[in-house]
């Protein structure tokens, strides 16, 4: 469809016949088959839908806003979260939330201690404080002394 | 709304237009504060809405179903998603186009519904039963102009099935509503041009749809 036609098409199907923004319109029109058959399809088109148009108002019965607010409780309460708001519903949840994360919470604790190293042990010995390390004083200390250093020797 | 300077297609100056655009601008300040209080709970408010709109969504759903006990529950449907959605609602549309494209969304789910649930029912039947069915109906004595308005109305609505939300609404704003394209611009919010353009392209596709069914309601209204 042509310009002049496509521009002013809504006017027309509008009910608009006359006036100076048409002139183009009737004139390409008249002398464009195609744009005058497609502008004649539209325009019965346009006809057709207005068969969807109520041949009244109609008035609803008594008591709709009753029966819709009804319908919107009721959709209210078939809603998941509705559920955390029922008494009976929310405390078993609220319970059950409190029992897993106390459950987590002690896994979380028990896993995450310290691991417990026996005392003569190098790793032990090395982190403990150094009390008087005067060689000869205590053999069995110098002996372990030794023994660490060997073993952290590292090459 | 379109008044008498669209009637006498004059040209829409001076004085005239400006008491148009402060009475406009009036009706948008008091809708925006009713959409809201609505947004914000208020319940005499949401009651409001449904008795400004109810007849108006009534009166469309019958107009493209044709019985009154289903515009009743469809009008429900209609007025619940309005409550649940509103929050959402950002008035780039005014409310009763808004309003309106749920409605008409609405009657489209319902339609789609009736054809599966219908399709199912039938799949349960003998092929005896079947053609019991076919021969009882087609004895009833059916009034013609009412069997051929019943035939266009499932016409157009099968046609307006092929095109999107949007350009449904439009085209039966426009056709069955009535309004100009100003109008619709200003209840859409989209400016002139776009809704011409928007008209044009819903209107080549309905073309072509019909087209593809058969020009004739009658070829496209047989399954």
């Amino acid at each position: 469809m042509h310009k002049p036609v496509k521009e002013r098409l809504e006017e027309y199907l509008r009910g608009m016949r006359e006036g100076s923004a048409l002139a183009d319109f009737h004139s390409h029109v008249g002398e464009c088959e195609r744009c005058r058959r497609e502008v004649q399809a539209m325009e019965a088109q346009a006809g057709l839908l207005r068969v969807l148009a109520a041949p009244e108002e109609i008035e609803p019965r008594a008591g709709f806003y009753g029966r819709a607010m009804e319908a919107i409780e009721a959709r209210r309460r078939a809603s998941v979260w509705f559920a955390f708001l029922d008494p009976t519903i929310g405390r078993r949840l609220t319970f059950a939330s409190l029992g897993i994360v106390l459950l987590l919470g002690s896994y979380l604790v028990f896993v995450q201690q310290e691991p417990s190293f026996e005392a003569s042990s190098p790793v032990t010995f090395m982190a403990a404080e150094p009390a008087s390390r005067l060689v000869g004083a205590d053999p069995q200390q110098d002996r372990e002394l030794v023994l660490v250093s060997l073993a952290s020797y590292q090459e | 709304m379109s008044g008498l300077a669209s009637a006498l297609h004059l040209p829409v100056t001076g004085g005239f237009a400006q008491a148009k655009s402060k009475l406009d601008h009036r009706q948008y300040n008091e809708e925006s504060a009713l959409i809201r209080r609505v947004q914000k709970g208020d319940e005499l408010a949401f009651r409001e809405v449904v008795d400004r709109y109810q007849s108006k969504v009534h009166s469309v759903i019958y107009g493209i179903l044709r019985n009154r006990n289903d515009a009743e529950d469809i009008a429900q449907q209609v007025f619940t998603k309005v409550y649940f959605s509103i929050g959402s609602f950002d008035s780039r549309s005014s409310l009763l186009t808004w309003i309106y494209k749920i409605t008409v969304n609405e009657c489209y789910d319902y339609l789609r519904k009736r054809r599966v649930r219908k399709l199912v029912y039938e799949s349960d039947f003998s092929e005896e039963d079947t053609l019991h069915l076919t021969r009882s109906e087609a004895a009833v004595d059916k009034h013609p102009s009412v069997e051929s308005d019943l035939a266009r109305r499932d016409y157009v609505l099968k046609l307006l099935s092929r095109v999107s939300e949007e350009d449904r609404s439009l085209l039966l704003l426009k056709e069955v509503e009535g309004h100009s394209v100003e109008e619709l611009a200003q209840r859409t919010g989209m400016n002139q041009n776009t809704i011409k353009v928007k008209l044009f392209r819903a209107r080549q596709k309905l073309l072509k749809a019909a087209r593809r069914l058969g020009d004739s309601p009658r070829s496209g209204a047989a399954h």
